[in-house]
């Protein structure tokens, strides 16, 4: 027992120092559909020189809706300032995605919703839980955070106003 | 085994090798890209909890261990996941994942219009009605492909799907085999419509087809089933519907106990379902219709648990986020069902949910000066209607419906009072066939259930969110509940939370659910503290969510990707 945990923790060392020395991006070949059925290439998405938000929600994802809710509230001031674009992945299965649409347009959301059902983009990208929140410029992760806290949106903002200066 | 982990030592001197190159060598050399993520979920049990009347498994400590790796350059990716339950799979997970391996691993190509797969692949033809290999470790499921599959798209307007193989099942595969194709169209575009004025049609056609040996004692019994469907969709400015309509040939019956049911009486399955959604500047409405009859199948015909799935049926319901509304909860009825002896129980579904959202604007009568959220919805499910319960004799209706399965109304308000202040509140009412659902106790089980939450933003980064919940519940010997939930969140790293769900109803014994954690998050990387007594279901902490098996203990989790 003893001898595995050595192991493990040996393992665990090699995963730190291997992954310290690359950090690079990791530009996902996935295609996506959108909320009209039409497929978007994510690679195509995430070229932009304006920042571009990823956030990966669900309908059952309570502090996922909360983000998204909380950046309602200050995306057209975002988008004024910065030109910042959020697109949210739904990672609703055959389940709930029929719903997430509805329930985006109600909530008054604008923001451009694209499928993964299957968590092709979700899996691509290594995110394990949701809400997980990317920015890119330019192709390139500049920010990535999980989880969602009051407040995180600010911070999200602070990062996308320095990576234009 | 040592073998193993060599393996993978070695894979990380080189991965490090690589990256280190790419940083010094000329940009214009491209070397590819390394990319993955870690997992690790580890579980230390008490030795007995005599309330709950939990008893210590004989390995006290266990854990989960997911390495995923992947290397793309261009077109072309490879990569591996290695699992590693060790000394033992945390309880509720599939006994047979015990150990350690290599569980996936593949290699692809892709250009614009052309890509093909071989080794292990996620793969899902439409909805997920005829196909869907997909994982899921908070329910230790994962069911890839093991096999080849190629897709080709020669227009923005036609994909062309095949595939063919196995499912994985833990560190090998099932013994069915599965192939098929799917052909997905936007018809519009296609004959060159005006989408614009037109609206766009989409229609999708599945094939599967899933042979497995049978060696035992009926005549003519089925090897091979085929799996059809047809599906399709209209979208035009807010208006959209769709249909889907699948079909698949006679196979035979097993029991809830795995056995094959010894009959010459074959059966076939079916599916319908409708849906659409009308949306205006404020509020949307979403309808969805489906009946199922005898459709959900595993590739390993006598598989009962969660592994070889073939298909996706999920329930068509909403699925709920608070501790004491995921306590009734429905499982969707897509399949043959039989009580002990070979009593048939169920058939299938009928039934449907329509939801209503709302946001009463700022400064309209309702929304005040700050605006409101309103989501109504509903959900009613019956079981498919049959004459007797000897297989040999049964008269299956396609259509009508029978006893009612499931019923839920609920109704959420969420309220933002400034930019401290905001609240939500939610009304359920629940009425639960247990009877159908477990395959025990009453088949008139009634939930009301009341929660009120609160998130309260103390300052820029610091907030406390708390949450009261109590439950009413009628024709079930645990009775009532009542719960409670406060976090303290410093953004955007900790979290700290205490949270109890106490059966205060229950004559018998009433019990505490407790449960006291932190968790630390810090870009991609996060981990959880927590320590308690949990029943399954969803938890959400920090603002991630996972699914819980019930335990007492100490659980850390781990989470970091790259």
């Amino acid at each position: 027992m003893l001898h595995l945990l050595n192991k493990k923790i040996l393992i665990f060392f090699a995963i730190i120092v291997s992954t310290s020395c690359f950090g690079q991006e990791n530009i996902a070949d996935v295609k996506l559909k959108n909320t009209k059925g039409k497929l978007i290439d994510f690679s195509e998405v995430i070229q932009s020189d304006k920042p571009v938000i990823i956030s990966f929600w669900a309908t059952w994802c309570s502090p996922c809706l909360r983000e998204l809710d909380a950046i309602s509230e200050v995306y057209d001031t975002w988008q004024k300032e910065t030109g910042v674009t959020l697109y949210s992945v739904c990672v609703d299965d055959a389940r709930s995605k029929a719903k997430a649409v509805s329930l985006a347009k109600g909530k008054g959301w604008s923001y451009e919703i694209l499928y993964d059902p299957n968590q092709d983009l979700k899996r691509a990208l290594n995110v394990i839980n949701i809400p997980y929140t990317f920015v890119f410029l330019n192709g390139k992760i500049i920010y990535k955070h999980t989880g969602y806290s009051p407040g995180s949106e600010d911070i999200l903002y602070e990062k996308i106003k320095a990576s234009l200066q | 085994m040592k073998y193993k982990y060599s393996l993978l030592l070695i894979c990380f001197i080189a991965t490090s090798i690589i990256s280190n190159a790419q940083k010094t060598k000329n940009k214009k050399v491209e070397l590819g890209k390394l990319s993955g993520s870690v997992e690790s979920n580890m579980q230390y049990y008490n030795e007995k909890d005599d309330e709950i009347g939990f008893v210590a498994p004989d390995e006290r400590f266990r854990s989960n261990n997911y390495l995923k790796i992947d290397y793309t350059n261009k077109g072309f990716s490879a990569g591996f996941q290695f699992e590693a339950y060790q000394p033992d799979v945390i309880l509720g997970f599939p006994k047979n994942l015990k150990g350690n391996g290599i569980t996936n691993y593949y290699a692809s190509y892709s250009s614009k219009k052309f890509s093909a797969t071989i080794g292990h692949y996620y793969e899902q033809f439409g909805s997920g009605l005829l196909l869907r290999s997909w994982e899921d470790r908070q329910l230790g499921i994962n069911n890839a492909m093991f096999g080849g599959r190629i897709q080709y798209a020669p227009t923005d307007a036609l994909t062309i799907k095949a595939v063919y193989g196995k499912k994985r099942d833990a560190y090998t595969t099932g013994e069915g085999v599965v192939w098929g194709t799917d052909v997905d169209v936007n018809l519009s575009n296609l004959i060159k419509l005006n989408e614009e004025k037109s609206g766009t049609i989409y229609t999708g056609l599945s094939y599967v087809g899933k042979q497995e040996s049978y060696t035992g004692v009926i005549a003519n019994f089925p090897n091979v089933v085929h799996l059809f469907s047809i599906r399709s969709s209209f979208e035009k400015d807010n208006f959209s519907l769709n249909a889907e309509y699948a079909f698949r040939t006679k196979d035979g019956s097993i029991n809830d106990l795995g056995k094959v049911i010894n009959t010459d009486r074959f059966f076939t399955g079916n599916v319908l379902q409708l849906g659409a959604t009308i949306s205006g500047k404020t509020d949307s409405w979403n309808i969805t219709l489906r009946k199922v009859n005898n459709f959900a199948m595993y590739t390993d015909r006598t598989e009962t648990s969660n592994q070889l799935i073939l298909n996706y049926v999920p329930a068509l319901t909403k699925q709920h986020h608070f501790a004491l509304s995921n306590i009734y909860v429905y499982n969707a009825r897509t399949r043959f069902s039989f009580s002990p002896g070979n009593i048939l129980n169920s058939t299938g579904e009928i039934g449907g949910q329509l939801e209503w959202v709302k946001t009463f604007q700022k400064n309209s009568s309702l929304g005040g000066k700050t605006g409101l959220q309103l989501n109504v919805n509903f959900a009613y499910y019956a079981a498919l209607a049959f004459d007797g319960t000897d297989i040999n004799t049964t008269k299956i209706y396609n259509f009508k419906a029978g006893n009612t399965n499931f019923r839920d109304f609920n109704i959420e308000v969420k309220k933002t009072w400034n930019s401290k202040l905001k609240t939500n509140f939610s009304y359920l009412n629940i009425l639960y066939n247990q009877n159908i659902v477990e395959g025990h106790g009453n088949d008139n089980v009634q939930a009301n259930i009341l929660i009120g939450e609160t998130i309260w933003k103390l300052n820029k980064t610091n907030s406390i969110r708390a949450d009261v919940q109590h439950m009413w519940v009628d024709n079930d010997n645990r009775g009532n509940w009542a719960a409670a939930t406060i976090e303290y969140t410093i953004a955007p790293m900790f979290n700290f939370f205490v949270a109890d769900m106490y059966n205060y109803g229950n004559t018998l014994n009433k019990v505490h659910y407790y449960n006291v954690g932190a968790s630390v998050t810090k870009g991609s990387a996060s981990i959880i503290i927590s320590y308690g007594r949990q029943r399954e279901g969803l938890l959400c902490v920090g603002g991630v969510c996972r699914l819980v098996p019930a335990s007492t203990g100490f659980s850390i989790s781990y989470s970091y990707s790259f």
